[in-house]
């Protein structure tokens, strides 16, 4: 065992010392975390419920549900792929040592403490969503992100002990996926039941999660009781869940222990697939696309230079989006933007709403998009042509894309929110703007802080720069929206502001896209 | 047709490439030798324009980074680049529109696909293609637009024997159409019969620059002038 300590020591030991000799990404990396410590300070002192204070039983209903809806999906995805706490080099060397294997995996399940740390970390960013809507007791944060803690540490053991069950037979495959579909069938029948005879629909569905028997789950029930705590206070029942749990992972070590489980093949697949992941991560490319239908496209190109790269990417879209430009990203930034409106109270609605969040929206979905993948490949750069031209038909489809989602998204907001049709308008131009702004600042970002090595710290980075772009145009609208009350001129105010800043970062953009280097 | 002059390059803290100078010339053969982590493919990639560097590097009497330098010139990267939703001729078809080749491109492309093994997966897209066909597929997109000099980066990796022997051929054709070829690797036998100037690199320096001339006349192998030439390289 203490070999394999000995590795994590090492590594931790490595990470600092290479990060010692990137000064950059040191000062980066301190700054994320004086940042985070501020933000967990104000996480812990801002007040509850302060833009309403909804009830604990809604609370419980979502909690309850979101949980129920991830468990379901992890236990599907631990009978296709199993899951793994490991890496190839760890399959590579480890599992041909001559260690026990309930070592190997208890050492797994150290390492993977740390990557549940950082998921707990992520989970800070909703507290704010969450006080704004609630009133948390005493230690309500802490609860919640106890629970953050345990359930990401459960995942991957549901997932193993699901997987070494089911690729016993392919029977037992077959059992297993029934099972848990059946219990989401009963689950689904239980919440329409529960409907019959009431006034209420939505009482109802709250009251039917709410109900005691989901306590009774195992590692769903306890999760809920730690989560509860932070609405309902800390009682012994937090205190039971946290020692079942600890029992449970107890229990699975010594199911491991006694039997001397051999799961070295079992984590195998989802070990490749978690390795293909993290490469595509580091290529900037998007694993999700892989598994995308490609539909067979004739025709390509008809024009040359510059244009051509527009013509390429034009004819990716042709073979892999749902209908033109329109794809998941669509639905999500449509779905999402109109939905978040029904979360926020009456008085805090408005069509800038929609805009800001679907624009937060767009800013992951440009990071992780098509466009930053053209900047992977050196042909981009190879190409004789003007680094203004390349420039500006290799962002164009994205582009036109963002202007169509835009012209989408807002012709539905249009109707939620009977505003002015000029408006509406304007908001369909801002949108664009915001998606030219992110594709453009990424090559100023690119340039600017291109040692950074890690791609985590980058869209850190690239947030930062666009925080303080976009920043002016939201406060002078603010101050705009509360001398005039006009919608009109609030809308303007913003486009006019993201125009300038996407001309900005163009100019810049063009001005430093031949001293890019790729890798 | 390629002139460097005092190229260095620094990632951080280290000097990839040191202050190297070297020519090659139309027709000519040179090749980039040395032990991994010696600086051949920064040196590569700098000259393909892909690096801000130190120094000056000249293709066709032109800067490297500017257009018409671009087009005279072609480049093999290491690890093959394809696009996942392109097929194999779609690749050919985007380089030939980008770099405005002229309508006789077809042509070329049906004969290198064929070269190549690659004319029956023409439909196929660039992710169903394995790391070998890529790699033979990256070789077709850079000699689709007759450059006048080729670099090509550890280009026999993953490439089967057929694929081998055609490249070699190809090399000895493009010497002879007055091409300059530059080849980046570490595997001495995968070149030794095509090349006609070496440049052998270690920690970022060029250590010797010879022709096959100087070296026969001397009697030594390249294996051997290698060896002694790359401290740490060596192997019993």
């Amino acid at each position: 065992m203490s070999s394999l300590f000995y590795i994590i020591r090492k590594q931790l030991k490595n990470i600092i010392r290479d990060l010692s000799k990137k000064p950059l990404a040191l000062i980066g990396y301190i700054f994320i975390g004086i940042l985070m410590v501020g933000f967990l300070i104000i996480v812990l002192i801002m007040p509850s419920g302060s833009i309403r204070s909804a009830s604990n039983e809604i609370f419980v209903a979502i909690l309850t549900a979101l949980l129920s809806v991830a468990m379901y999906m992890g236990l599907r995805q631990g009978i296709e792929k199993g899951s793994s706490y490991f890496r190839f080099s760890d399959v590579n060397y480890i599992f041909t040592s001559p260690v026990k294997t309930s070592k190997v995996l208890l050492f797994g399940f150290i390492r993977n403490i740390g990557s549940s740390l950082l998921v707990v970390l992520l989970m800070l960013f909703q507290i704010p969503n969450i006080k704004n809507h609630f009133l948390l007791a005493d230690y309500g944060v802490l609860s919640i992100l106890i629970a953050a803690l345990f359930y990401t540490l459960f995942i991957p053991i549901m997932g193993m002990l699901i997987y070494t069950f089911s690729t016993k037979s392919p029977s037992n495959r077959d059992i297993a996926k029934r099972v848990i579909d059946a219990l989401a069938v009963v689950l689904v029948l239980l919440v329409l039941i529960s409907l019959i005879g009431k006034e209420s629909l939505l009482q109802a569905v709250i009251s039917f999660f709410n109900s005691k028997l989901f306590s009774f789950i195992p590692i769903l029930g306890q999760v809920r009781t730690i989560a509860m705590a932070s609405v309902y206070g800390i009682d012994y029942k937090f205190f039971i869940a946290i020692l079942i749990l600890f029992a449970m992972i107890g229990a699975f070590f010594a199911i491991l222990y006694r039997f001397n489980l051999d799961f070295y093949e079992d984590v195998l697949a989802a070990t490749e697939a978690q390795e293909s992941k993290i490469k595509a991560k580091r290529e900037g490319r998007d694993i999700s696309l892989q598994k995308r239908k490609v539909r067979k496209v004739k025709g390509g190109f008809s024009s040359y230079g510059a244009r051509a790269i527009f013509e390429k990417i034009m004819l990716e879209y042709r073979k892999t989006s749902i209908f033109l430009f329109f794809d998941r990203t669509t639905l999500f930034v449509v779905l999402f933007s109109i939905g978040f409106k029904f979360f926020m109270p009456e008085e805090a609605s408005s069509i800038f709403i929609t805009l800001f969040f679907s624009a937060y929206m767009l800013f992951f979905f440009v990071v992780q998009g098509k466009w930053p993948l053209e900047l992977e490949k050196p042909y981009i750069f190879l190409i004789p042509e003007s680094n203004g031209k390349k420039l500006l038909y290799t962002t164009l489809a994205e582009n036109i894309k963002n202007l169509l989602d835009g012209v989408l998204l807002f012709i539905v907001a249009y109707f939620i929110y009977e505003t002015s049709i000029p408006v509406v308008l304007i908001c369909m131009v801002s949108y664009t703007l915001y998606g030219a702004m992110y594709v453009y600042s990424d090559i100023v970002s690119r340039r600017l802080f291109s040692s950074v090595h890690s791609k985590v710290m980058q869209i850190f980075i690239k947030l930062f720069v666009i925080f303080f772009a976009v920043s002016p145009g939201i406060i002078i609208m603010a101050i705009v929206q509360s001398i005039t009350h006009n919608e009109l001129y609030s809308a303007i105010i913003i486009a006019l502001w993201n125009l300038i800043v996407v001309t900005c970062f163009f100019l810049a953009s063009v001005g430093i896209f031949k001293n890019i280097e790729t890798n | 047709m390629l002139q460097v002059k005092g190229l260095s390059k620094k990632f951080s803290n280290i000097l990839a490439v040191d202050n190297i100078s070297f020519e090659v010339g139309n027709g000519e053969i040179a090749v980039l030798l040395g032990p991994n982590g010696a600086g051949k493919s920064t040196t590569i990639k700098s000259i393909a324009g892909l690096l801000r560097f130190d120094g000056q590097i000249i293709v066709d009497d032109m800067p490297n980074k500017s257009v018409e330098a671009k087009k005279v010139f072609g480049y093999v990267p290491e690890t093959a680049a394809v696009y996942d939703y392109l097929t194999v001729f779609e690749h050919i078809e985007f380089i030939a529109r980008a770099y405005r080749l002229d309508d006789d491109w077809r042509e070329k492309a049906e004969h290198l696909l064929k070269r190549f093994d690659l004319a029956d997966k023409a439909d196929k897209l660039g992710k169903e293609l394995s790391k070998g066909m890529q790699q033979k597929l990256s070789i077709c997109c850079a000699l689709i637009i007759s450059p006048k000099m080729i670099m090509l980066d550890e280009p026999m990796m993953g490439l089967d024997p057929k694929a081998i022997k055609e490249l070699k051929k190809t090399f000895t054709e493009l010497k002879n159409q007055g091409c300059a070829v530059l080849i980046s690797t570490h595997i001495i036998d995968s070149i030794e019969e095509v090349w006609d100037k070496v440049l052998i690199m270690n920690k970022g320096k060029v250590v010797l620059s010879t022709t096959r001339e100087e070296l026969e006349e001397k009697s030594e192998s390249l294996e051997d002038v290698f060896f002694n030439h790359t401290e740490g390289a060596i192997v019993s």
